[in-house]
């Protein structure tokens, strides 16, 4: 089956490593950057509990909560766009795609057999990245209840607030939502992927685009081309932490997440099924 | 080519199709504009409740205030005729010929109140009994229905967050101090605090800071009622005290004229 | 019984160049063939357009009774390809990429078969190193393993022996040679290296600038191409061995055959005649044949003779139409 080798490739690549590092990283980064805020503000007598505007609010699920969102929003699309260059352009001008077509396989199980590996090893490292979140601010600040206040977040326009365990499954909700945002970015670099040999140009291009969108549905200049794009619905997440969910509008946004993806996969699907391999 | 791998891009489109219209049909925005909205406008205002309008009728120049031209007057009045409202809150209204000429048009029964700047308040029935006016501030007591009002008018800095803070703060604490059975703060407040902040945002902390800091003090009558000003902003409030029954509340869309940016913003109130 | 490869006047273009022009060719089943051509002459076209990797312009392919643009699935069910050089996964071992190539049809692949083929290519005993490790010889056995699992009914191998010493070139040759004539495998052999196609294909197609110059048997290409040298002597054993060689030269002379004599040994001029023609006009000559050697020009001189003539054609069919 090609999803078994798609996933060993996955595996034995040095992918999964790079980007588990990164965010990581990227984490011990975040903590370092609210330990200074919090040491500026407290003159340097902070310890955790004293971090950020509020010492009665933030904990390890803001701290959780902030990371996820930034990297969300900085760090994943960028892997989820590297798997599709990987995935797809990388095994074109490597010739290995050719391996694959001069076997019994049809072009329809190859490319949804790859997105599938690409997907699920985004939505997993997704979970991964929440969790180390989590795990980091339980040992570096501890837990609590979740209160948001308006601001960086923008997750509700009025102070909320959410018991601790009624945060965590909230959290695992924000995940599956967040996955499926990030099926957006995945589909765009598959789509990108068709076009060239080079899994660098892919992956360079696909980025390049997600910021571009991403600077255009957060400049309110743009606003008549916000719903058209899926940066603007790909953070409607942060309303799975406000006290009442909002279901309507949060199925607003996954229904246009999923019709961009659906078309940058039709997109991809149809040039690649019907592409020569010169 | 095959055909199942034809379906299955068939099915990709569909997908996609389905997902586009589910979208549009889910999407809260318009479904504030053109849903209820279209439902009950102009419809005949709930018996015994108390309707008030604020609008900005100023053009998008961004400029001074300045006076509206006769058809602009014109289409005001038509408006505010059909509403047919109790009290209405003016900004961009340059006094006194703005109001001299918007009297010939529509029957101010009991008077106005006009603040330093750009700000009016009106009302077509009921009784002032005092008005002041602190800088671009307008604040009425007002007497209806045998109930105590006290109403601040307020056009609040498009420019600055901090400044707007600041104009708004002081005049909630200034209706707050004044004795009535219900407060009413209302106008062009310049803040959307329904808008997710963008890169080119000025400072939407401090807004939502100070919209909760009213939040805790009065009620916004208009919340979720949607966009009323340009680019697509909810931009008008009208904040009552938590006595005042909120009946309904929607921006009445299609009542521009000229270069006018903003809708009226209609609330129907039931006086407990 | 229908040809396992069909090509039918097919054209290939890109752009407005034509990498293949008007192409025919057929394969029988069980046939070992060879594709032969310069770098640029169209063959890795014409094996990515029997792979399905690309679509005819014009013409029909057809390989096991199926078209591979538009049913390559099918096609690979039998055929297997293996191109030059190896596209391999670098991360995975020799027998993991195996395992899991064989695999991809939806059939189950026994352990024996995997290593049956790692061993037939010599690789058993690099099987689970990663094959980034390894060198470029191995990497084309690889590939050649790869395209064993399952057995296939046609095997298409591009350049399969660049690279390999000479044992294991060896070793290839009996490899092929074996599936072949003990399992019926129909065989197309694409290569630069004439010699090697020589040694091991019956019929053979040369390509040159996307035309196809000759397709048909070595034997049938080498018609008229050997020369001869004899050495004779007279059947009564009386004059010596000069007098005899210059004796001979005047009987093949007077039966038209531009006989040159070097010493005791006589030159015919490729094409002059066959070695039983000319014992029958020594022998009606009382001369006997003592010794013979048949010259065989290599194959690059044939075909690069082919290429020479079609040039000239071209060039005097152009100048034709100048005129």
């Amino acid at each position: 089956m090609s999803e078994r080798l798609e996933l060993l490739r996955l595996v034995r690549s040095r992918r999964p490593l790079l980007a588990l590092a990164a965010l990581l990283l990227f984490l011990v980064l975040m903590l370092v950057g609210f330990w200074s805020y919090a040491q500026a503000r407290s003159g340097g007598a902070a310890t955790f509990e004293y971090t950020y505007e509020n010492k009665s609010y933030f904990n390890g699920l803001t701290f959780a909560l902030y990371a996820f969102f930034f990297g969300f929003v900085l760090l994943l699309p960028l892997f989820a766009a590297l798997e599709g260059g990987a995935q797809l352009a990388g095994d074109t001008g490597s010739g290995t795609l050719t391996l694959l077509l001069v076997r019994p396989v049809s072009k329809t199980r190859l490319f949804f057999g790859k997105l599938a590996v690409a997907f699920g090893w985004t939505t997993l490292l997704t979970a991964l990245f929440v969790a180390a979140a989590l795990l980091l601010g339980l040992f570096a600040v501890g837990w609590g209840d979740l209160r948001l206040y308006p601001g960086v977040l923008q997750s509700a326009p009025r102070p909320q607030f959410l018991p601790r365990d009624v945060a965590l499954q909230r959290f695992a909700l924000a995940w599956l939502a967040a996955s499926l945002a990030l099926l957006a970015p995945l589909s765009l670099s598959f789509w990108i992927a068709t076009f060239t040999r080079s899994a660098v140009n892919a992956v360079g291009a696909a980025v390049a685009l997600y910021l571009v969108a991403h600077v255009i549905s957060e400049v309110h200049f743009f606003e008549a081309l916000r719903p058209w794009l899926f940066t603007w619905h790909a953070t409607a997440w942060r309303a799975l932490f406000r006290e009442e969910i909002a279901w309507r509008e949060l199925a607003h946004h996954a229904a246009a997440l999923l019709g961009q993806s659906a078309l940058f996969l039709a997109l991809a699907f149809r040039r690649f099924r019907r592409r020569e391999e010169p | 080519m095959n055909r199942s791998a034809r379906l299955v891009e068939l099915a990709l489109w569909l997908i996609a199709a389905l997902a586009f219209f589910g979208a549009r049909a889910l999407d809260p925005a318009r479904r504030a504009v053109e849903g209820d909205a279209a439902k009950w406008w102009p419809a005949k205002r709930p018996e015994r409740s108390l309707r008030v309008v604020t609008w900005n009728v100023g053009g998008s120049d961004g400029g001074q205030p300045h006076s509206l031209r006769a058809d602009d007057l014109d289409a005001v009045a038509r408006t505010l005729l059909v509403l047919d409202p109790d009290l209405v809150l003016l900004q961009e209204f340059l006094y006194p010929r703005d109001f001299d000429a918007l009297r010939a048009r529509f029957d101010v029964g009991a008077g106005w109140v006009r603040a330093a700047g750009d700000v009016a308040i009106v009302a077509r029935r009921g009784q002032f009994v005092g008005g002041s006016s602190q800088g671009g501030l307008a604040l009425a007591e007002w007497q209806f229905e045998g109930r105590s009002f006290a109403i601040a008018g307020l056009h609040a800095s498009a420019w600055s967050a901090r400044a707007r803070r600041g104009e708004i703060g002081r005049a909630a604490e200034s209706l707050l101090a004044i004795t009535a059975d219900f407060h009413l703060l209302g106008g062009d407040l310049n803040l959307d605090i329904d808008r997710r902040g963008d890169l080119l945002s000025n400072d939407p902390q401090r807004d939502a800071e100070i919209y909760n800091w009213l939040a805790e003090r009065l009620v916004d009558a208009g919340a979720g009622s949607g966009p009323t000003a340009e680019p697509d902003r909810r931009l008008d409030y009208l904040f009552v005290s938590n006595a005042l029954e909120r009946l309904a509340a929607r921006p009445w869309k299609g009542r521009r004229h000229g270069t006018m940016d903003h809708d009226p913003l209609v609330v129907d109130l039931r006086i407990r | 019984m229908s040809a396992a490869v069909e090509v039918a006047a097919v054209t290939k273009r890109f752009g407005t160049r034509a990498a293949l022009d008007d192409v025919s060719l057929s394969i029988a089943p069980g046939e070992l063939f060879g594709l032969v051509g310069r770098n640029g002459s169209g063959k890795s076209t014409l094996l990515k357009l029997l792979a399905g990797l690309l679509a005819p312009s014009e013409g029909r392919v057809r390989l096991l009774g199926h078209e591979p643009f538009r049913a390559r699935e099918a096609v690979m069910r039998d055929a297997r390809f293996a191109f030059a050089p190896p596209a391999l996964f670098e991360t995975l071992t020799a027998r993991e990429t195996v395992r899991h190539l064989a695999r991809l049809g939806g059939r189950a692949v026994a352990p024996r078969e995997v290593d049956e083929a790692l061993a037939a290519v010599g690789l058993v005993e690099r099987a689970d190193d990663r094959v980034r490790t390894y060198s470029f010889g191995m990497r084309q056995r690889l590939a050649l393993a790869i395209a064993l699992v399952p057995r296939p009914r046609l095997l298409v191998l591009d350049e399969p022996t660049e690279g390999l010493d000479p044992q294991a070139v060896l070793a290839l040759r009996a490899l092929l040679l074996a599936l072949c004539r003990d399992h019926g495998v129909t065989i197309v052999l694409a290569s630069h290296l004439l010699g090697e196609v020589e040694s091991l294909v019956d019929r053979l197609a040369l390509l040159q600038e996307g035309r196809l110059l000759f397709c048909g048997a070595i034997d049938e290409l080498r018609a008229g191409s050997e020369r001869l040298r004899i050495v004779v002597a007279p059947r009564d054993g009386g004059a010596g061995a000069a007098s005899a060689a210059s004796a001979a030269a005047a009987a093949l002379r007077a039966a038209g055959i531009a006989a040159t004599l070097r010493g005791d040994t006589l030159e015919l001029p490729a094409g002059s005649c066959t070695l039983e023609q000319a014992r029958a006009l020594l022998q009606a000559a009382r001369l006997e044949l003592l010794e013979f050697h048949v010259e065989r020009p290599p194959l690059e001189a044939l075909l690069d003779r082919r290429v020479a003539q079609a040039k000239a054609a071209s060039h005097g069919a152009a100048n034709g139409a100048t005129r």
